[in-house]
This record gives structure tokens, sequence and C-alpha cells, in this order.
């Protein structure tokens, strides 16, 4: 029995992998991309993910959930969120921030 | 008593010298007559033979210029016959020639789309088919190959159509019929955008009215304001879009050969969600299927003219 049910835990688990939601695009600030390394955190409900920005500073981030996430940016020691909506097909979002005053502003391009 | 002839003058030498230059200035002279001749007829053998040469290389290249044109044109004319007989053969099945299966279909449907879809507008037949599989028990096999195929399509247009445009991305909220405000949770009755193609700065304003999970489609209006020396213009248009709406194909005529269109990038209709994209783009990056009009052409070819004219220096006025 406990067999069929670890059994049956990996299928679910692979599963919600499989059909993992994404968001892609790029981060740019001021109309230039970002340098790679920046870090980003997409946190779903009971799901999250996290990445960073290559050397063109795109980004792709997968997640095992859909509807209203939150998309967080690391940059230049301070942070900001924004809220996206994940489909069960990828979605781009093409992201700016910028600073205002000590504030990092997170928007859709 | 005879006179006795005076004696001549002695010789100095200047007679002297013109008694043995005479002769010999009618030697330089024909010396130089001969050397003269013989340079101009080598100069204008030497012509004669760039010449030669230059027009075999013209007459070669015309002849390559005609060889290439025919082949291309033969080539083009293959082509069309070809796709000509594929489009008749397939479009028959649809249209009653054949009753065909929904399996057939589909892929008919699959094979017109690949290879027309910078021509025809296939968005009739993608909503038929759609209600054809309806009550099919592979509905939803039969309806995600027809989304993929409209999917695979729109991003293919979308990467041609950004290269040369402008585009933006908004979220719409279907329950509240608002879009998402740039902070990505608040309403907002419209998102408005300021986009430049070809030095043409336009303001796009998009509004949502109405939203239709079942069909999965999102009723819109766009308004564009434009900045016109004799004052600021004003179009507005509406219109229902869904997965099966092609850039290329559908969209929105403006002025100076531009065209502006929206597509359907997801659409969530348990959350009543959805996300756009408005692109504005020059009229060459439209399908086929539309020509452009001829007062658009002919204010291309003289602003095309103007601009060379522009660059050469002005005559001197004339005395």
């Amino acid at each position: 029995m406990r067999k069929f049910l670890v059994l049956g835990a990996m299928l679910l688990a692979g599963a919600a992998a499989a059909s993992a939601a994404e968001i892609h695009g790029t981060l740019s600030e001021g109309g230039k991309p970002l340098p790679g390394g920046v870090a980003l955190k997409l946190e779903c409900s009971g799901a999250s993910a996290d990445g960073k920005t290559d050397e063109f500073g795109s980004y792709s981030l997968k997640v095992a959930a859909a509807g209203a996430c939150k998309l967080s940016v690391d940059y230049k020691g301070a942070s900001a969120s924004l809220t996206v909506s994940v489909y069960d097909k990828p979605s781009r979002y093409d992201l700016a921030v910028r600073k205002d005053g000590d504030k990092l502003v997170l928007a859709r391009k | 008593m005879g006179e006795t002839p005076a004696p001549r003058p002695p010789r100095d030498g200047w007679d002297k010298a013109a008694i043995v230059l005479q002769p010999v200035g009618g030697l330089l002279t024909a010396l130089a007559v001969a050397v003269l001749g013989f340079w101009t007829s080598s100069w204008l053998r030497d012509r004669e033979a760039r010449e030669a040469t230059l027009r075999e290389r013209m007459q070669t290249n015309d002849t390559n210029a005609r060889l290439y044109s025919e082949l291309i044109s033969k080539r083009e004319e293959s082509e069309s016959a070809l796709r000509k007989d594929m489009f008749t053969s397939i479009i028959t099945s649809f249209l009653g020639g054949g009753a065909g299966n929904l399996e057939q279909k589909v892929l008919n449907l699959e094979l017109l789309v690949y290879n027309f879809h910078e021509s025809l507008d296939l968005k009739p037949l993608f909503l038929h088919l759609a209600r054809q599989v309806r009550d099919s028990p592979q509905r939803a096999e039969y309806l995600s190959r027809l989304n993929r195929v409209a999917e695979e399509v729109i991003k293919k247009q979308m990467l041609v159509i950004e290269e040369g445009g402008a585009t933006f991305d908004a979220a719409v909220d279907g329950k509240a019929l608002a879009l998402v405000g740039p902070d990505g949770q608040s309403e907002v009755p419209f998102v408005a955008r300021d986009l430049v193609v070809d030095g043409v700065a336009r303001n796009f304003k998009l509004e949502v009215l109405d939203f239709d999970p079942a069909n999965q489609q999102v009723n819109l209006r766009v308004t564009v304001r434009t900045a016109e020396p004799t004052g600021s213009e004003t179009v507005s248009t509406e219109f229902w879009l869904g997965h099966f709406d092609f850039p290329m194909i559908d969209n929105t005529r403006l002025p100076h050969d531009q065209r502006l269109a929206v597509v359907l990038n997801n659409f969530d209709a348990a959350g009543s969600r959805a996300d756009l994209t408005l692109a504005y783009f020059p009229g060459k990056y439209a399908g086929l299927r539309e020509k452009p009009y001829y007062d658009e052409v002919l204010a291309k070819l003289l602003a095309a003219g103007k601009a060379p004219q522009a660059d050469a220096p002005t005559a001197a006025p004339g005395r």
C-alpha cells in the first residue's frame, strides 16, 4: 500500500512538473538589458521558482502552478516585485526596472 | 662693256646653319608626324580594346541578368502552379468536394495554414472546424491541434512584425472588463502607449468592451491618435479578438501604409484573464493579401526621389 502511495505521489509530482507554467522575457533599465546574474523569484500559491538573468538580460522561470503570482527582482541592493499572470502556456513578460529615489520599481514594458 | 657681277657677300654662321637645318627640319617634321601618328593609332587601338572588353563584360552581365530573371520567373511560375494545385485540392475538401473525416479536415487545415498563412485569412475556416469538432469524442485533441497551429503561426508572424514594428503587452481582467495596471494588480479602464514607427508617432489606447470565456474571445476598442501638421487625427476600431486572428492578415490599415494588429497570447477562461500584444508596424510586413494604395505607393516614390535630391548640391543660378 505504502509503495503505491509513494508511486502515486511521484506520478503526481511528475505530472505537475510536466505541466509547468512558464514566464520568460527580458529585464532592462533605461532601454538597456540588465547584466547577467540578476536574481529573480516567482512565487505562486504553493510553488515558487528562482532564476537569474543571462548575459543578455533574458530570464525564464518555470513553476508548477498557474494564476496570479508574484515576481521579485533583486538588483543593486534593492528589491522590487510585480504581480504577473501565469498561464498553462508560456507567457512573455518584458520588464523594465527603474530607480525611484531609493526604491526600485518593476513594471511591464 | 660687260658688267662684272657684284661679289656675293660672305656667308655668315646663320646662313650656313640655315643651309644645314632646312633639310634636317623637314626630316624632324616627318619624324614628329610619324611618332604622333604611331602614338595616336596605338592610343585608339587601346581605347577600342578597352571599349570592346567593357562591351563584352556588359553583354555578359546583361545575359546573366536575363538568365537569372528568367530562372527566377520560371521558378515563381512553377511554385505558383504547385501552390495553386495544392490550394485547390485542399480547399475542395472543405467546400463540399470531398466529405472527409475530421482527422483529414484538421490535417488539411494544418497544411493550408503552414503554406498559405501570409496570403489567406483562415480564421473563418478555423472557426468552422472548431464548431465541427465540438461534438467529436476527440474534441480536446482536435482543438488542441487547431490552437497549436494557430499559436505557432502567430508567433512566427509576430517575430517578423517585431523586427520592423513596435509593440506593447497588456493583461486583461475579464471579470472587471478592465486592463491590469503597470503595478500588475490595479485595474485600469484603459492602457495608452506612444509608439513610433518610421518616424510616425502615434498614441494607442486599448480598452476592453467584453469578455467571452466560452469562445475564448475578447472584445476590444483601440483608439489611435496621430499628431498631423494640421492637428491631431483620431481613429477608433472595435473588434473581437481570438486565438485565430493572425496579425499579418487580420490587421487595421492606418495612413502612411502602416498597420495595427492585436494578438491574443494567452487566455484563462476559469480565471477570467487574458494576455495581449498590440503591434504597430509598416505595411510591408503585412500579408500578401493586401495591396498598397496607389497614392501611398506614389507618395513613397516621391519621398524616395526627394531624398537624394536634397543631398545633391544646388546648381548655380544662370546668368
